[in-house]
């Protein structure tokens, strides 16, 4: 289990990157959703020990991290927002310099590239260069490697940027498909990628934890608060004012909004079943206003 | 069409300075100039002759401080200048901002006069920064009258017509694929240690009727031209001056002077220096045929795809080359999911870091072309079957053996630095063993291409030799470490290596000879010196990439 006990990074004297994030995750898959800014990766980087916390406290199965930071780094797999390989490797190179990294045995790492790289269906391109490979190509790389050394903890920062659809589905089937006995940690700014994949959700807006519970639990928040109206253009900036929109759009009629309201925003509106991402804007709303 | 261009020239020329003039690279460049200022009027650097059997330098009044500093500004312009205009393309390339270039209706000719319009805006800057010190360290050292006009102008004259002739050879670089990278930077500091080292200049004795013209055309440096203005006053001075040819560098002292307070300057040396500026903006108009705008901007460091130089990348490049980055080489629907297989238990094994020391020697040695390959293996194993016949030349191997190996060197730290790699790293099992295994296996590198050198200069030179050995093995790969990983560029590391390489080993000063090519660097342990600084510095970044200190 990984916990964190009020955990804060600070950048500058009064510009702190997250701040009094405290969270417990048991195994499974956790999402971690917030704007960009929100301190998402700023979080992301202190699970993975690639940056201290300036305060609180990270341990894993009760070992506090920052007296042993191998006590994470022996379980971790991770995929850095900014992904990024040595262009003068092969793949299947990269992979066996990613397995030393990792401390594995190399029949280990030959067997366990041979595995992963069908996963990510990049084993025709085993022998080929790095820097001959797509953005698409070098993200499922990323989520390879960072299978490779079977981690408890998994840690994917924005994994499904750059990918297209099909890609997209993949990733985050390969996510959710991983073994249930472990951590996995899922951050992005696309909800819909959470809602498909997440049990658990964290909100992180300016740095601060907003809410984490429960994928179901968060859509629960707001189910019967969610509405569809159709509404001529000055009706439409009315209700801006005075509600949350999650959405827009233009029809020959008028505008098509759906937006969150205690009560029928108008006399025509229709309610309409709640997904993670009115969660997601309900819960940013409240925490701002 | 003119004036629209004019106005386009005008504004990427003012992005990229501003660009620049934010970065900490431009202001250690003119912190640099500064000093050479103060060197000037301190004595301590400047243009000197060999007169009456002592070395003799020019009184520093203001056209001679003025003089000084045109040719000091000239050689930081011929060698750092080169180094600090590149990669104004790719930085364009690094950050996205080229697509918008290539999809826009800029010409690529304009595109890169503006990038030329900025290079010389550098030479402006460093000019200024560069008569302005020596004014100021003028009115404290010198002799005579400070007359700002006299000392600023001929800095001037001298240095930003070469900046505008270095710019366009950094933008015509930058455009031609295996001129890119280390290589490009290799053959241009080689070739300007030609030309200004004394292909052209005469050697020995000469009175300014007898220079050719030729070395006039060449006179990047100014020597030419600070020979001609300034044999009179010598000659005034010493009657027995045997008209021997200036020199300009450390030599001198102001023990003996000779008093020169001007003159007219030659009309050939305008006409050159207008050439200078001529030639630079043909290269950049030139550049515009290799430069390839749609070149492949995918997101990464394009800045590293770019230098390599092997012979695959440049025939991928081709049409003939296969590159495919369509993305999805399994069809989806063929591909296992992770809850369908059963995977592999992963096994630990204890030799991580042995195999990281593997892992990165094949990461430095991968990808470079062939004739490096071969050039390594001429320099490992040649100097021993000398030295089994004979011997003879171990300097001369050893000079070439220490820059062989600049191409994997390069690599260290910089390559590493990249954020989405060294995260990658402090994440791992082994976050300082890696780097570690990365510096040693640049170390073990540096031992196999300079190691039959070294043998070679022992039975040259005596066992003595054996010191430099050190300085060569530990203090490159450890400058590339500490300069690769601070600026995420090989350019730091190239520049400064080269530049020490160019005046210890290779010119003889013996406080920059790592390599102990002297023997006064050998008496005093230089070496040793750099070795130890080199490891000092690789424990302080592998204290600081450690969770909590080495020692924590």
């Amino acid at each position: 289990m990984l916990e964190l006990k009020n955990v804060g990074k600070r950048y500058q004297k009064e510009t702190w990157g997250v701040r009094g994030v405290t969270l417990e995750l048991d195994a499974g898959v956790h999402g971690l959703l917030g704007s960009n800014g929100a301190g998402k990766s700023t979080l992301m980087r202190m699970l993975t020990t690639v940056s201290e916390p300036t305060e609180g406290e990270i341990r894993w199965n009760g070992a506090v991290v920052s007296e042993s930071a191998s006590t994470v780094r022996s379980v971790l797999g991770y995929l850095p927002q900014d992904f990024d390989t040595y262009p003068s490797l092969h793949l299947e190179e990269y992979m066996e310099y990613v397995g030393a990294l990792r401390g594995l045995d190399a029949e280990t790492t030959s067997a366990r590239t041979d595995e992963l790289l069908r996963v990510v269906g990049l084993s025709d391109v085993r022998d080929r260069r790095l820097d001959t490979f797509s953005g698409g190509m070098h993200q499922r790389v990323g989520i390879a490697q960072a299978l490779l050394g079977d981690p408890d903890l998994l840690v994917v920062d924005e994994p499904t940027v750059g990918l297209d659809p099909e890609e997209r589905v993949r990733m985050r089937n390969t996510l959710a498909d991983t073994p249930g006995d472990r951590v996995v940690i899922f951050s992005t700014h696309i909800v819909g990628d959470i809602e498909a994949t997440a049990d658990t959700v964290a909100v992180l807006d300016d740095g601060e934890l907003v809410t984490h519970d429960e994928t179901e639990a968060l859509i629960d928040r707001v189910e019967g608060r969610v509405y569809r109206c159709t509404v001529p253009g000055d009706t439409a900036d009315s209700l801006r004012e005075r509600h949350t929109i999650c959405n827009t759009v233009r029809r020959a009629e008028g505008f098509e909004l759906r937006l969150l309201a205690d009560e029928p925003p108008t006399s025509d509106s229709e309610p309409v079943a709640a997904t993670l991402e009115d969660a997601y804007l309900s819960t940013v709303n409240n925490a701002t206003t | 069409m003119l004036r629209r261009d004019a106005r386009r020239v005008y504004h990427i020329a003012r992005t990229d300075l501003l660009a620049r003039l934010r970065s900490r690279k431009l202001l250690a460049f003119l912190l640099i100039v500064v000093y050479f200022g103060y060197l000037i009027n301190a004595g301590t650097f400047g243009l000197f002759y060999s007169a009456d059997g002592s070395l003799v330098s020019g009184a520093l009044t203001a056209p001679m401080t003025g003089l000084n500093a045109g040719v000091a500004g000239s050689m930081v312009m011929l060698f750092g200048g080169f180094f600090l205009m590149r990669g104004s393309i790719s930085r364009d390339e690094q950050h996205g901002h080229s697509t918008v270039v290539a999809g826009s209706n800029v010409r690529s000719s304009v595109y890169l006069l503006g990038k030329l319009g900025s290079n010389t805006a550098v030479g402006l800057l460093t000019a200024g920064v560069l008569a302005a010190a020596a004014v100021g360290n003028h009115a404290v050292h010198g002799v005579g009258a400070t007359d700002p006009v006299v000392i600023a102008l001929p800095v001037f004259v001298m240095v930003v017509p070469l900046a505008v002739l270095v710019g366009g050879v950094a933008i015509l670089f930058e455009t031609i694929d295996v001129l890119v990278g280390t290589l490009g930077r290799i053959v241009y500091l080689v070739s300007m240690i030609f030309v200004v080292g004394g292909l052209f200049v005469p050697s020995g004795t000469a009175t300014p009727a007898e220079v050719q013209t030729e070395a006039k055309l060449f006179d990047l440096l100014g020597r030419v031209l600070a020979h001609e203005l300034t044999f009179d006053a010598v000659q005034a001075g010493y009657p027995a001056f045997d008209t021997g040819f200036v020199s300009f560098g450390t030599g001198g002292g102001l023990e003996q002077t000779f008093n020169y307070e001007g003159g007219r300057w030659p009309a050939w040396f305008f006409l050159q220096r207008f050439c200078c500026a001529v030639t630079g903006i043909a290269l950049t108009v030139t550049a515009s045929v290799p430069f390839a705008r749609f070149r492949d901007t995918t997101p990464g460091p394009v800045i590293e795809r770019i230098p390599s130089v092997s012979l695959g990348s440049v025939l991928s490049r081709l049409p003939l080359g296969k590159r495919d980055n369509t993305g999805s080489v399994t069809p989806a629907e063929d591909r296992p999911r992770v809850g369908e297989l059963s995977l592999t238990p992963a096994e630990t094994s204890s030799g991580g870091v042995s195999r990281l020391l593997a892992v990165e020697l094949r990461r430095l040695l991968r990808g470079h072309p062939w004739w490096w390959y071969l050039g390594a293996v001429a320099l490992a194993v040649g100097p021993l079957w000398i030295a089994a016949t004979g011997g003879g030349g171990g300097r001369a191997v050893l000079l070439l053996a220490a820059v062989w190996p600049v191409f994997v060197w390069s690599r260290i730290g910089s390559q590493t630095a990249r954020a989405g790699i060294l995260e990658q790293i402090r994440a791992s099992n082994y976050p300082v063993g890696q780097l570690f295994a990365e510096w040693l296996a640049g170390g073990l590198i540096g031992l196999a291409v300079t190691g039959g050198a070294f043998a070679l200069l022992i039975v040259d030179a005596g066992s003595g030799a054996a010191v430099g050995l050190l300085g060569v093995v530990v203090f490159p790969p450890s400058l590339a470490l500490v300069a690769g990983l601070w600026t995420g560029s090989q350019r730091l590391f190239e520049a400064s290596y080269l530049g020490i390489w160019y005046l210890g080993p290779l010119n003889g000063a013996f406080f920059a000879d790592f390599a102990g090519v002297t023997t006064e660097s050998i008496a005093m342990f230089v070496p040793v010196g750099y070795a130890m600084a080199g490891l000092v510095a690789v424990l302080a970044v592998a204290n600081h990439r450690a969770y909590d200190g080495l020692m924590g």
